[in-house]
């Protein structure tokens, strides 16, 4: 019976293991077996795809995350057992989306001039008729913070877009080769642009405006 | 979805947008859900395609490894097998001599004596041998009165290579023309032996013929 019971924990043990997305890329890039791809590919694809939509349009974050995925698969050796799977990914999207933009002769400014508060512009697009309840947030709603968010600089929106996947200031240090004091600059400007860009619609963003507001007055 | 720990963070609202980010996410996750499949089927094409192409290099190359090390399992278990039959077929036991005595029984000859005259292939020239005759002629004439070291009979036998003196012994002497003709020179040789006789050979200390006579008695071996 206990022994029945050791068994049955082991297999547990070894199907979560197997759920961590490090492990399943070190036995995905050992044994090249597609079935971890596709594990590894539904647990992270549609983060890196909101993410790269976020920096870009929607066609070109659609191709941009699929040779993300195709550089996973080639350099799948190269993933080191340090550090999360997703941040590398994120990082490897990151840069492909760059290289992109400059094969494009886009420019992306990934220095700190770009980093001003955008609130006045991002607030001159979202319409003040919608409004919305503390319990509610309405397809308007939604669509005046994507706007919003759209209207932030590119160094402000990955900054934001990483902390809002979970990443820590460390981690997003890491995906952007940035000082985390440039990134913590970057999110407290960010953030003020959308409380600014959300003011009229959400009470809540609307409540701690204020204080924020105050806050980066003081700093100044 | 994500499995990450926050830690750092930099405002005390970072839950601020949280919720609105996380509705904003879903809503594309339904409106991308089509192309992100679409995109998986093609992704996971690839892949496959890489899986056998690394199967052809590292799983190929494994599985021979795996084979060519049953097969050198295989291989050395037989060898073993061989070894330790081939060891107890020559390990003497009491019961082995009988067989063993059969065994010699059965062949005649396990001994070939070529007695010409001392080697002739290492004799190098005409003149050498000449002398060599002349010193081995010298050598029996000096022995006026034989005095054989030992004496042995054998039976006359003739072969296509010339005459041959078969012993008891599983012994066989090829003699060779010349040496016949040295001994008939100096008569230490009946001249009318026949096939099947019995003959007496009278060996010098070093082993080397001094006389082939006609024995009175019949060998029998």
């Amino acid at each position: 019976m206990s022994i029945s019971l050791n068994i049955t924990a082991w297999f547990q043990h070894i199907r979560l293991s197997e759920d961590n997305n490090e492990t399943l890329m070190l036995k995905y890039a050992k044994t090249q077996n597609s079935a971890l791809l596709a594990r590894l590919y539904d647990n992270c694809a549609h983060d890196l795809l909101t993410f790269l939509s976020t920096l870009s349009d929607q066609d070109l974050a659609e191709e941009i995350a699929q040779r993300t995925w195709l550089k996973v698969i080639d350099k799948a050796h190269l993933y080191g057992q340090q550090g999360q799977f997703k941040s590398w990914l994120f990082t490897l999207g990151r840069r492909t989306l760059i290289d992109e933009y400059r094969k494009q002769n886009r420019f992306v400014e990934l220095d700190e001039q770009e980093i001003v508060p955008q609130a006045a512009i991002a607030s001159e697009q979202i319409s003040t008729e919608a409004t919305v309840s503390n319990a509610e947030l309405n397809s308007d709603f939604l669509d005046a913070y994507d706007r919003a968010l759209s209207k932030l600089s590119f160094v402000q929106k990955e900054a934001f877009c990483l902390q809002q996947e979970g990443f820590s200031l460390a981690e997003i240090a890491s995906i952007t080769n940035m000082e985390q004091e440039s990134i913590k600059s970057r999110l407290r400007y960010a953030k003020q642009s959308l409380r600014t860009a959300l003011h009229d619609l959400h009470p809540v963003v609307d409540s701690t405006n204020d204080k924020v507001n105050e806050r980066v007055g003081e700093e100044r | 979805m994500t499995d990450h720990k926050t830690t750092n963070k930099t405002d005390d609202d970072v839950d601020e947008f949280k919720e609105v980010h996380n509705k904003s996410k879903a809503r594309k996750k339904s409106q991308y859900q089509s192309q992100v499949l679409l995109a998986k089927r093609e992704l996971l094409l690839q892949a496959k395609t890489k899986q056998r192409q690394s199967y052809h290099w590292s799983e190929a190359l494994s599985r021979w490894f795996s084979y060519s090390k049953g097969l050198s399992a295989t291989a050395a278990v037989g060898l073993l097998v061989i070894v330790v039959w081939y060891g107890q077929i020559h390990v003497f036991s009491p019961n082995d001599h009988n067989n063993l005595a059969n065994h010699y029984t059965n062949v005649e000859f396990t001994r070939v004596d070529s007695h010409e005259l001392q080697s002739e292939s290492q004799l190098v020239g005409a003149n050498f041998r000449i002398k060599y005759d002349k010193a081995y002629k010298d050598y029996l004439r000096s022995k006026g009165v034989i005095a054989a070291h030992h004496q042995s009979s054998a039976k006359l036998r003739m072969s296509k290579s010339g005459w041959e003196l078969a012993t008891c012994d599983n012994e066989l002497i090829k003699v060779s023309d010349e040496l016949l003709s040295l001994l008939d020179d100096i008569e230490r040789i009946d001249s009318d032996l026949k096939v099947g006789e019995t003959v007496d050979i009278m060996y010098a200390m070093d082993g080397r013929i001094m006389q082939i006579l006609r024995s009175n008695e019949v060998l029998r071996c």
